[in-house]
């Protein structure tokens, strides 16, 4: 895809031309923020295909409704909190966002760098989907755990655990990788 | 946030993954799925905004068109005052020749000339028209009222008088978007010769005769008794006889 961002000198301005419905404008978001947009929907869905579909699907959720973007904040903001909420949709609808005590399963693959962004995806990957999901709002996305609590239908305590449960299973995860890499 | 936190957050927080070709087509045509909604939209709203200008600019053609049936122009026959009524040399003017009448009720459209489809019939002893405004002295005291209490309920609308030298009317003019009633052409009146009286018929009958000429009854309309009073063999009066006489053969020519 050609290169057209340079015509919206600014977000907000980029913002204005989506709410406009201008083509160009929609093109070069998709250009700048898909990779973005992708790796979110990458953390939250393991299946990569099923993360593009929803990253579209998010665009075009963000083009619908960009006309109640209230130019307060960032836009780009704005948008990642439209594309957690598709991801979320999606697990929601697979009947993968069941919060509870999941087992967690064991990995053999331990052999990569630990701190590659890679191996930290497929660290979580290997997360339950409800950990997964509160890990990945909390510690990345920097929701409280109210919010986190309002968006899956959960309570606050619920959250809190899950969470601990989460980071519990990547330390051992990432302490299984220290002693593997030391030998 | 505990470092586990920081650390995946760090890593993880920015990342970009490259979108595959097939994530791009998938964008291009769901980006083609909206635009035709949104041109068909864009078209609707042209389509929309050309017709209400159109109708718009009918509706201004119309009322362009009808505005001289909006504004009727109308005229008010007042009577005229007393003073006016009684002065000699306007009941000496008032009283045209025919072919004067005729031009002056040919004028009449020109005193309203908004309203060529309800002519203002002008009254019979027109002589002239003399157009006179509220402001002026001369004005006749009713006309002066009736002006001011029309323009004290709309200032907006001009009105004029005419003095029309009647001998008891005057012409109020104006420009009244209002139907009044006007006045109807009145009907020639045929007066009919009433009989004279008996005595006055058989005096002028006698003068007849005393100038020589020869006595007619029929003339005068005298009928002698005897022939009024005369019985036929039927029994009848004479006159009686001969009606039914004739109404019997108007009544056999009838179904004939």
């Amino acid at each position: 895809m050609a290169r057209i961002l340079p015509l919206f000198k600014t977000e907000h301005d980029l913002a204005r031309a989506i709410i406009r419905g201008d083509g160009n404008a929609q093109r070069a978001f998709y250009e700048k923020y898909s990779g973005k947009f992708l790796a979110i929907c990458c953390r939250y869905i393991k299946d990569r295909m099923a993360a593009e579909d929803v990253m579209v699907e998010s665009m075009m959720r963000i083009f619908e409704k960009s006309s109640q973007f209230d130019f307060q904040g960032s836009f780009e903001g704005w948008s990642r909190r439209l594309v957690v909420n598709q991801a979320l949709g999606y697990l929601r609808s697979k009947k993968m966002l069941e919060v509870g005590v999941e087992e967690i399963r064991e990995t053999t693959d331990t052999t990569e760098g630990l701190l590659e962004a890679e191996d930290l995806m497929r660290l979580i990957h290997e997360l339950p989907s409800g950990y997964r999901a509160v890990f990945n709002l909390y510690a990345i996305e920097g929701y409280s755990h109210a919010e986190i609590a309002e968006l899956l239908g959960i309570s606050e305590g619920t959250s809190k655990s899950q969470l601990s449960r989460a980071r519990a299973a990547l330390q051992e995860r990432l302490n299984e990788f220290q002693f593997t890499s030391n030998f | 946030m505990n470092q586990t936190d920081h650390h995946f957050s760090k890593k993880l927080r920015d990342l970009e993954i490259t979108p595959s070709e097939r994530a791009n087509e998938l964008f291009r045509s769901r980006l083609e799925q909206i635009s035709p909604q949104k041109k068909e939209k864009a078209v609707t709203k042209y389509f929309a905004t050309a017709a209400a200008v159109i109708v718009a600019l009918g509706f201004l053609v119309f009322l362009h068109l009808n505005k001289d049936v909006m504004k009727t122009d109308t005229a008010i026959v007042l009577p005229k005052p007393a003073e006016e009524v009684s002065r000699p040399e306007t009941a000496a003017e008032s009283l045209p020749s025919e072919s004067e009448a005729g031009a002056t009720v040919d004028e009449a459209p020109s005193v309203t000339p908004g309203n060529p489809a309800r002519p203002v019939p002008a009254p019979e002893r027109v002589s002239t028209v003399k157009t006179l405004h509220a402001e002026e002295e001369n004005l006749p005291r009713q006309a002066k009222k009736l002006l001011s209490d029309l323009q004290s309920l709309n200032p907006e609308i001009s009105y004029r008088y005419h003095s029309t030298d009647l001998t008891d009317f005057a012409i109020l003019d104006s420009h009244v978007p209002l139907e009044l009633e006007t006045r109807e052409p009145a009907a020639p009146v045929i007066t009919a010769d009433e009989p004279l009286p008996l005595l006055t018929r058989v005096v002028r009958e006698v003068k007849y005769v005393a100038n020589g000429e020869k006595p007619d009854l029929d003339r005068s309309g005298i009928k002698p008794a005897a022939t009024v009073f005369a019985h036929n063999q039927n029994g009848l009066l004479a006159n009686e006889s001969r009606q039914i006489k004739e109404g019997f053969h108007k009544f056999k020519e009838i179904f004939r």
